[in-house]
């Protein structure tokens, strides 16, 4: 129901707005450019019947006539709608009066209760030449005033020139350039084909112009000349430097009027007699000056000269992994727009990009519009940041680099649902740590110790010091040992040495008691002796020693049993003897020979 | 706020500059690194060097704080200091590979004799302290084992001693060796850096010498000999020549 009615309210509307149509309303002279006395139309057009048109008033001009009124209607029916149009239009004839720049005010039309203004005319004025006088309008051929001499004044009266709206420009500035043909004599052929030059060190696109059906009058130095234009290019440096475009033929044929040798009066009557003529027109060499960009280039900047807006749009936010992202790029703007590289944004690493899809809209020649869309595929799970995207042109009127930022993109990606199925299979895919930047290694922040600079143990004193304290050391430790082991082994030599001697010795005092009769004595001598001579020659001090022990001694000496029980004979029968009492004197000298004989023994069994 | 933090920062590095502590100046200086103020990180640094110390954690530090003020042939002759001290530390390696990136010169460097190389980096192990210690307590116990080997009775001890003072006594020649040597290549040590970002090589040691080739900044060269104000260096592919002793400075 809700539908219903808005369609019907649309209809209504645009019922409404087809009844009520713009309302055209212009002004227009032709010719533009005149001499003083010449006659000129100011034509006024409308497209809706004018209840009142005032006109300014044109006191410079010369009112001739008008206003000539004349209408035209025409019904469209395009797939059942109509579409109706119709002409008013007035015309005045007016002429130059004096020579100058006038403005015509714009007139004012009276349509049921609104009025309508039209757009204010300029005319352009020029003194009138004494020599000719030119009564006929622009339509007529300028022919006639040209005399025989034509051909040599083809120069003057007939030429062609490349203008260019700037001669200094940037590498990559617009530089419209347009082919003008100048006449003030009747052409009648153009060679359409001609060769335009070639531009070299220059991008070039042609305007599409309707092509020339008459000339337009202009007024060059004080001259009238009917001018067209034949071709327009934009133009685009590539290089810069001084730039020389080259001159360019065109053939051109105009009317020359031919005398013939017989007049009649018929051949006034058919007018004059005319001839094509073909003459070559040649163009002047134009020089322009093209200037390189400032150095001071940003890094985003991809060759844009002109001046530029840019939007950026992305068509979704919320993907799953593997779900393709569009993130669309719009430069437009006036300047070469199709001379603009591909721009080449980092995106994040987890996001796979492919080279964008590049669409270019050119509005008319000057103008367009240029889409970059970058297919994006994240590929993994997670928040993704993108941009802001930079885009930077040059613009040469503040002749500054511009820098223009999109805003910033996120991207959340969930996982997919069919990647735990492809996971599956492949197998979990594992990826190399990727490197983003290498810096060096921070400080080492943990405590250390100093050392003194150039302080060694090597080489000092102290370190040789030591060797030779150890080994003296060393030395004196051998050197005492073997001076105990020698004073030992001194000791016992001494005492084996002198153990005979003693033993000797005391058997002597024991035979001067023997003599004496004291038998104590004379026993407890030999015993000394006895004992004594084992303590030295066995190395046994007389405390120690005791039957066991010396006995043990004399074995391991290697002493027979038979001297052994002999020398403990001696020894039980002095022990005995000394106490018992009443003794010959012969017992004590077989005892003293006794002992003697033992002592010799052991002498030379114990060296 | 900053500025307050500054005059804290100078404030706390000049009360250390007066009173003079390296612990605390090491400090500092890391502190100083950590908040990116470089400049002053390395006053800091080379005031505990100027005072006479020495540890490869200093010269590692100074040499980042240096590369962060992209001084890089300072850098790398901190680096190089640094491991000189400590050869088998990889951060310093990794630095040092990185600052030596920016080096111009591409010198196709003569490989050491393997033996002196293997010899720099045995003896490398450890200090050349560590090894005179090695080598007195060696000979110390070799010493007692020699004793033993005189005083012990027993054939079967006598022979061990025998052997084990044997095995000592050249552990200690070996060590004392060693420690002579990490010494030497310490002390000895003739690699210098170019400081000069670009320096014409001459032929003998005065202004006009010919031109023999040029050299970059960052660059480590070796002196050969001296003569008054000129060092005659030779570069890692035998090539030889005069410069001046201001345009280098020794590891």
């Amino acid at each position: 129901m809700n539908r219903i009615i808005i369609i019907l309210f649309v209809n209504i509307f645009a019922l409404l707005t087809n009844e009520a149509q713009d309302i055209k309303f212009t002004a227009t002279a032709v010719p533009k450019v005149l001499r003083v006395g010449e006659q000129f139309q100011l034509v006024y057009e409308i497209n809706k019947d004018v209840s009142e048109l005032q006109i300014p008033e044109l006191n410079d001009f010369q009112l001739l006539g008008g206003p000539s009124t004349s209408s035209s209607s025409s019904i469209q029916i395009i797939n059942g709608k109509t579409a109706r149009s119709s002409k008013y239009t007035y015309t005045y004839y007016l002429s130059a009066v004096k020579d100058g720049i006038y403005t015509i005010a714009p007139a004012t039309a009276k349509i049921k209760k609104d009025t309508y203004k039209s757009n204010a005319v300029k005319i352009e004025v020029i003194k009138g030449k004494s020599s000719t006088s030119q009564t006929t309008p622009s339509t007529a051929s300028p022919a006639a005033k040209s005399s025989s001499n034509v051909d040599t004044h083809a120069g003057e009266d007939l030429f062609i020139r490349l203008l260019v709206d700037k001669k200094n420009a940037y590498i990559g500035e617009q530089i419209i350039a347009w082919i003008k043909i100048y006449s003030k004599i009747n052409i009648t052929q153009i060679d359409p084909n001609f060769k335009a030059p070639e531009f070299t060190g220059f991008y070039q696109q042609p305007f599409e112009i309707p092509p020339l059906r008459a000339l337009e009058r202009e007024n060059v130095n004080g001259e009238i000349y009917g001018t067209g234009i034949l071709r327009k290019i934009v133009l685009y440096p590539q290089k810069s430097g001084e730039i020389i475009i080259q001159p360019f033929d065109i053939d051109v044929a105009y009317q020359k009027q031919v005398k013939r040798k017989s007049r009649s009066i018929f051949d006034d009557f058919f007018g004059p007699t005319v001839q094509n003529v073909p003459v070559k027109l040649k163009s002047k060499a134009v020089k322009l000056n093209i200037k390189s960009l400032p150095a001071s280039m940003p890094s985003s900047f991809t060759g844009a000269v002109g001046n530029f807006r840019m939007s950026a749009s992305i068509n979704k936010t919320q993907v799953k992994t593997n779900d393709a992202v569009t993130l669309k790029v719009n430069i437009s703007g006036k300047g070469n727009i199709k001379l603009i590289d591909e721009m080449e944004f980092e995106f994040p690493p987890a996001l796979e990009t492919f080279k964008p899809i590049v669409k270019t809209k050119q509005d008319n020649v000057l103008e367009g519009s240029q889409s970059f869309e970058y297919t994006i595929i994240p590929r993994y799970a997670g928040d993704f940041k993108i941009g802001p995207i930079e885009f930077t042109y040059f613009n040469p009127s503040t002749r500054s680099y511009k820098i223009l930022k999109s805003q910033e993109f996120n991207i959340s990606v969930a996982k997919g649902e069919e990647d735990t199925t492809t996971v599956v299979i492949s197998g979990l895919s594992k990826e190399d740590v990727k490197l983003l930047s290498s810096d060096i290694i921070f400080i080492k922040n943990k405590p250390f110790n100093l050392t003194p600079k150039n302080k060694f143990i090597f080489g000092s004193t102290r370190f040789y010091a030591m060797y030779l304290i150890s080994l003296m050391l060393f030395l004196l430790i051998i050197l005492f040992r073997r001076k105990r082991i020698k004073r030992n082994a001194n000791i016992k030599l001494v005492k084996n040495r002198r153990a005979n001697k003693f033993a000797r010795k005391r058997l002597k005092k024991a035979s001067g008691f023997m003599r004496q009769n004291n038998r104590k004595t004379f026993y407890d001598e030999v015993l000394k002796a006895m004992w004594g001579y084992l303590s030295d020659k066995l190395n046994i001090p007389i405390a120690d020693l005791s039957k066991d022990t010396s006995r043990e001694a004399l074995i391991r000496n290697k002493i027979n049993d038979n001297l052994m029980n002999k020398f403990y004979d001696i020894i039980d029968s002095c022990e005995y003897a000394r106490y018992s009492p009443g003794d010959e004197s012969s017992e004590m000298q077989k005892l003293y020979n006794d002992a003697i004989k033992t002592i010799i023994k052991l002498q030379q069994k114990l060296r | 706020m900053k500025l307050l933090c500054n005059i804290i920062i100078l404030n706390l590095f000049f009360s250390n500059l007066f009173a003079f502590q390296p612990d605390s100046l090491i400090k500092t200086g890391n502190n100083l690194y950590a908040k990116g103020i470089y400049n002053l990180a390395i006053n800091a640094y080379e005031q505990i060097v100027d005072s006479g110390y020495q540890a490869s954690e200093l010269f590692f530090n100074l040499g980042n704080a240096y590369y962060k003020s992209n001084n890089i042939p300072y850098a790398i002759l901190n680096f190089e200091r640094a491991k000189l001290l400590d050869p088998f530390d990889d951060d310093i390696e990794h630095n040092l590979a990185l600052a030596n990136a920016y080096v111009v010169d591409k010198i196709d460097v003569i490989p050491e004799f393997f033996l002196n190389r293997w010899l720099r980096n045995f003896s490398s192990i450890t200090s050349s302290d560590i090894w005179a210690i090695c080598s007195i307590s060696a000979f110390i116990i070799f010493l007692l084992f020699f004793m033993g080997y005189l005083f012990f009775y027993r054939l079967g001890l006598k022979k061990v001693s025998f052997w084990l003072c044997l095995l000592l006594f050249f552990i200690s020649l070996s060590s004392f060796y060693l420690s002579l040597k990490r010494k030497q290549f310490l002390t000895l040590n003739n690699s210098a850096v170019i400081i000069t970002p670009t320096l014409t090589v001459k032929s003998s040691p005065n202004e006009s010498g010919n031109d023999l080739f040029i050299i970059h900044e960052g660059t480590i060269v070796n002196i050969e000999d001296t003569i008054s104000d000129w060092n005659q260096i030779k570069i890692g592919n035998g090539n030889k020549g005069w410069i001046r002793r201001s345009d280098l400075i020794k590891i």
